[in-house]
């Protein structure tokens, strides 16, 4: 049993994005990539197979962290082939390659540190951690929009995340005060019941405010929808993927280690007010802004509030469900937009159209990516919405149900009315005659899509327990 | 001993509130690493030794000497001397500062939890508050970073009120980001400047809805 | 008895050592160390021409204002030794009797309809008004360190014992010298030697004073400024020393404090207008401060 192999990972990412920045050749890059995503492959197979077990102290995978990693490693892998592409496309200096994939590499491994970690202190070093190298990733095309979102997003997120430390200083406190000096998930769980619930309000508010941040909801959301906006599409992907995820499991891991105390409804109520207020302000710009990339970036700001409403309703199953089917949805779309973009080197909704009979392929994704994003049945989001709802009325909180309807439907409202301008209104004369597609480049995207489907509605007994025994305690 | 140092700590602050040359500001933050220096070194002394000196180093070498440095760097590059416009009036600003120390003294005063020293707690919650003050209300983007070097030392404060140290291993991880968050930040200043032509917060507006 | 002695021995020496230091600073011999108090005698012996516009305010004012720096300086003690008047809450009358000399002033300006002397009245106002809270949250402080309220009892019984308290010292004194500046009208919030009216603020006040009047003020200038020497020199007192001692240290004192004012006033540029109500009031700020360390340090708070 090889107890160490997070530490490989850990030390063989960095390698690989060392020599990375040595070998510039585009091949070398390709096969680095390649064996990096083996390792992770090897360390997702390792942590599967030694679930649960405590690796170098401070690491631990349970079946969320293993679920969460089998998304990084769809999610990263497509990425980082899109990234290429995008690259190969437009021409980019081996240099600026070169640097993209190693912090690429740097970011995911980080991101998976977020994952496994099981000591609260670390998950915060990891996240800001993945801060600093998506900085790199947003930096990407070194322009006036890419600066700024750059240094929004590092600036917002470095104070974000200082703010959920003076949170982790506050759980200190209270546990201190029990002359508890561990501050891993699981001691803090069979702690926290006998700590001054004051504290761990404290505590638990600041923490949600800075991990806000990193998951891309209310109340520090704009500098994500920023840095969605200035990053290269599939960096977004990351963002609202992968990202939103680490931000999820540290809010979530939280909430799970404090959920055994008196605090639980009033944290209920928290991550209700926030999910309803980032569902709010996602309903209010969708219905009203024309920057495609910044739409889809408040959808990933609108499913981020209901994944929040989920956890804080009690439906812990659809919240995991719904991060995972959304990951694969919005990362699909993004991917799809680097075509978009490509085919009319615009943002404009008002100044594109006619995009079916342009880029058929493509109108596909964005029709199925629509209907993944809006909830509509075929797709697996609408399962884990309907869950929330149950569980949503059945809770104290019923109420919640009634405006988040209507802003759902004021969201489904402007995202359809903008897909099918895209879609189907007359293009404007200056666009170039289908631009060459391989459908090979959208194959990937439908996967994705279908995968949504496939989780939602098909889903394998042995994958639904598997979530299940996610959301459940291990000891 | 270690109240003496507090009390000058907040006087920094209180002087933070009213500098307009950004070299003074730097100097100052210089001073509070120092200061923070002593108070760790007070307080810490009878930690393993390996963890003690990585504390010392993170606030004496990194806070004292690396971060203002790198600082002055950028502010030579840049040509930046002072705050020009700021928004806020110094006298407000240093009006809000005595309110946030008058505050974080009466909420370390009733929140009181017997592990917890008034004085840290007050000077802790004073520079978080004081450095987000700063960075709401001072334009350019090298102040706000100056503003979250304020809020990172009250972070730093607090962390040394709780007493709770966190394992080896999680301190390396958090000092690296800092350090490289901070180098970061300055490195982006620069470069903000070169696509900008200013340093200005709310010349920041390319992207919008 | 003692610190009235101290307080008219100084002001006879104040002025004279702070012009002296200012004028060896800038490489001049400068005028004798009692050439204002000539100025003031010639003074004195003139009559003053009053404006027909301005009423008897502006010829009481004068006055007033010299009769309550004499008052206020009565109630100071000189460590151990007992000041001349005394009893409970006598902080307060002392700040208020310094602030009725202010207000006459204020007044005084107002009453001669000067659009000048409006603006300066203006700003002695604003800064008496800044001024007062640094006085009193730090007289608080002390008077909570050693749980009386008379001036005489605050310092019989101060004794400076710890670090910190050394430090609370500093600020105190630090305060008491920028009050001693701002109440007086010196750099870096009021320049005495100024001759732009737009940038004066004593002096535009006492514009149309003439005179005896003049001389009145000028006195009461140098007055209160020895009163604030002996305030300063009262916190060095160690109260081992005997009498003699003591009284030699408060020399001393009062003498490194009008030159520690004299070099001030010649390497120091003064403020502009503009920052002068922040610089006044980052000695409310620090006076809090004090407060703060004293709360902690007596262990006043209940914890």
């Amino acid at each position: 049993m090889n107890l160490s192999m997070p530490l490989a990972f850990f030390a063989g990412s960095v390698c690989i994005a060392g020599v990375m920045m040595i070998a510039r050749r585009r091949i070398l890059q390709v096969l680095l990539l390649v064996a990096y995503f083996s390792l992770l492959g090897a360390l997702l197979i390792h942590e599967f197979t030694f679930l649960d077990v405590v690796e170098a102290e401070y690491l631990k995978a349970d079946p969320l962290a293993v679920l969460f990693l089998g998304v990084l490693a769809i999610v990263g892998s497509l990425a980082a082939y899109y990234g290429m592409a995008y690259a190969k496309h437009r021409g980019d200096n081996d240099r600026q390659v070169a640097t993209h994939n190693a912090a690429l590499v740097l970011f995911l491994t980080m991101v998976v540190g977020v994952y496994i970690s099981r000591h609260i202190g670390l998950v915060w070093a990891f996240l800001e951690a993945s801060t600093l190298t998506s900085a790199i990733l947003i930096y990407y095309n070194r322009n006036k929009h890419s600066v700024e979102a750059t240094w929004k997003y590092v600036f917002v997120c470095s104070i974000g995340i200082a703010i959920a430390f003076a949170g982790i200083l506050f759980l200190s406190i209270a546990s201190e005060a029990r002359e508890v000096h561990d501050l891993s998930f699981e001691a803090i769980r069979i702690t926290a019941p006998t700590m001054n619930a004051g504290w761990l309000k404290f505590a638990f508010l600041f923490m949600v405010t800075g991990f806000s941040v990193k998951m891309g909801v209310a109340p520090l959301f704009n500098v994500d929808i920023d840095a969605k906006d200035g990053a290269p599409s599939h960096v977004a992907a990351l963002l609202s993927s992968v990202l939103m995820i680490a931000g999820f499991v540290a809010i979530f891991r939280v909430y799970m280690a404090l959920a055994g105390t008196s605090i639980l409804p009033w944290m209920n109520s928290v991550l209700i007010i926030v999910g309803l207020m980032s569902v709010f302000f996602a309903a209010i710009y969708i219905s009203k802004i024309k920057n495609v990339k910044r739409i889809l970036a408040y959808s990933s700001l609108e499913h981020a509030g209901i994944v929040l409403i989920a956890v804080g309703s009690g439906a812990w199953f659809a919240a995991v469900l719904h991060v995972i089917l959304h990951a694969f949805a919005k990362s699909s779309l993004f991917f799809q937009y680097a075509h978009f973009f490509r085919l009319y080197q615009s943002k404009n909704v008002n100044s594109v159209g006619d995009y079916i009979k342009l880029h058929p392929a493509g109108a596909g994704v964005l029709i199925l990516g629509l209907l993944a994003i809006t909830a509509v049945p075929p797709m697996g989001t609408f399962i884990t919405e309907l869950f929330m709802f149950q569980a949503l009325f059945s809770g104290p909180h019923a109420w919640v149900a009634f405006p988040l309807f209507l802003l759902v439907a004021v969201i489904l409202w402007g995202l359809t009315k903008n897909v099918l301008s895209i879609l189907y209104r007359p293009a404007p004369s200056a666009i170039h005659p289908a631009a060459p597609f391989s459908v090979m480049e959208t194959v990937p995207q439908y996967a994705l899509l279908l995968a949504v489907v496939y989780l939602g509605f098909f889903a394998p007994p042995a994958f639904v327990q598997f979530v299940q025994s996610a959301v459940t305690f291990h000891p | 001993m270690v109240t003496i140092l507090i009390i000058l700590f907040v006087v920094t602050l209180v002087y933070v509130s009213m500098v307009d040359r950004l070299a003074t500001f730097v100097t100052i933050l210089g001073i509070q690493g120092v200061l923070l220096f002593g108070i760790a070194y007070m307080e810490l002394r009878d930690v393993d030794a390996l963890n003690l000196s990585f504390i010392l180093a993170e606030t004496l070498v990194f806070k004292g000497i690396v971060i203002p440095w790198f600082l002055r760097r950028t502010l030579r590059k840049n040509k930046l001397v002072k705050e020009a416009e700021p928004t806020v009036t110094h006298f407000t600003s240093l009006l809000f500062v005595t309110a946030i120390i008058l505050v974080s003294f009466l909420l370390a005063y009733t929140v009181h939890e017997e592990h917890l020293r008034i004085g840290y707690f007050t000077a802790s919650l004073s520079a978080l508050f004081t450095g987000l003050f700063i960075i709401m209300a001072r334009t350019k983007i090298i102040t706000h970073v100056m503003g979250y070097l304020l809020l990172e030392n009250g972070i730093f404060l607090l962390s040394l009120a709780v007493g709770n140290e966190m394992p080896l291993a999680v301190n390396t991880a958090i000092l690296l980001d800092l350090l490289t968050s901070v180098l970061l930040l300055a490195f982006l200043v620069d470069k903000v400047g070169e696509s900008f032509q200013t340093v200005d917060a709310s010349e920041l507006n390319e992207l919008n809805d | 008895m003692i610190s009235l002695a101290l307080i008219l021995l100084s002001s006879v020496f104040f002025v004279g050592i702070v012009n002296r230091t200012k004028s060896m600073a800038s490489g001049r011999i400068g005028p004798g160390l009692t050439q204002h108090l000539k100025d003031i005698a010639r003074l004195l012996k003139k009559g003053s021409v009053t404006s027909t516009s301005s009423s008897f305010i502006f010829q009481l004012a004068p006055s007033i204002s010299f009769v309550t720096v004499v008052v206020a300086c009565l109630f100071l003690p000189f460590g151990d030794q007992p000041s001349i008047l005394s009893f409970q809450y006598d902080v307060v009358v002392f700040a208020y009797l310094l602030a009725l000399g202010r207000f006459c002033m204020v007044i005084m300006a107002m009453d001669t309809a000067s659009p000048f002397e409006g603006m300066g009245a203006n700003r002695e106002a604003l800064y008496g008004m800044l001024v007062e809270p640094a006085f009193f949250i730090l007289a608080g402080s002390f008077a909570v360190l050693t749980g009386h309220t008379s001036l005489n009892e605050i310092f019989r019984d101060m004794h400076l014992g710890s670090g910190v308290s050394y430090l609370m010292a500093a600020f105190a004194v630090y305060v008491f010298l920028q009050i001693a500046m701002v109440e007086n009208s010196r750099l870096p919030v009021d320049d005495p030697k100024t001759h732009l009216e737009l940038t004066m603020v004593h002096e535009v006040i006492i514009l149309d004073n003439s005179g005896f009047d003049l001389g009145m003020i000028l006195a009461t200038i140098s007055l209160r400024f020895a009163m604030f020497g002996v305030l300063i020199a009262n916190f060095a007192l160690p109260p081992m020393v005997p009498l003699w001692g003591k009284i030699l240290i408060a020399i001393g004192v009062m003498a490194l404090f009008a030159v520690v004012v004299g070099l001030l006033e010649s390497f120091r540029a003064r403020n502009r207008m503009k920052r002068n109500p922040q610089f006044i009031f980052t000695l409310t700020s620090i006076a809090i401060l004090v407060f703060f360390t004293v709360l902690i340090i007596t262990n006043k708070l209940v914890l």
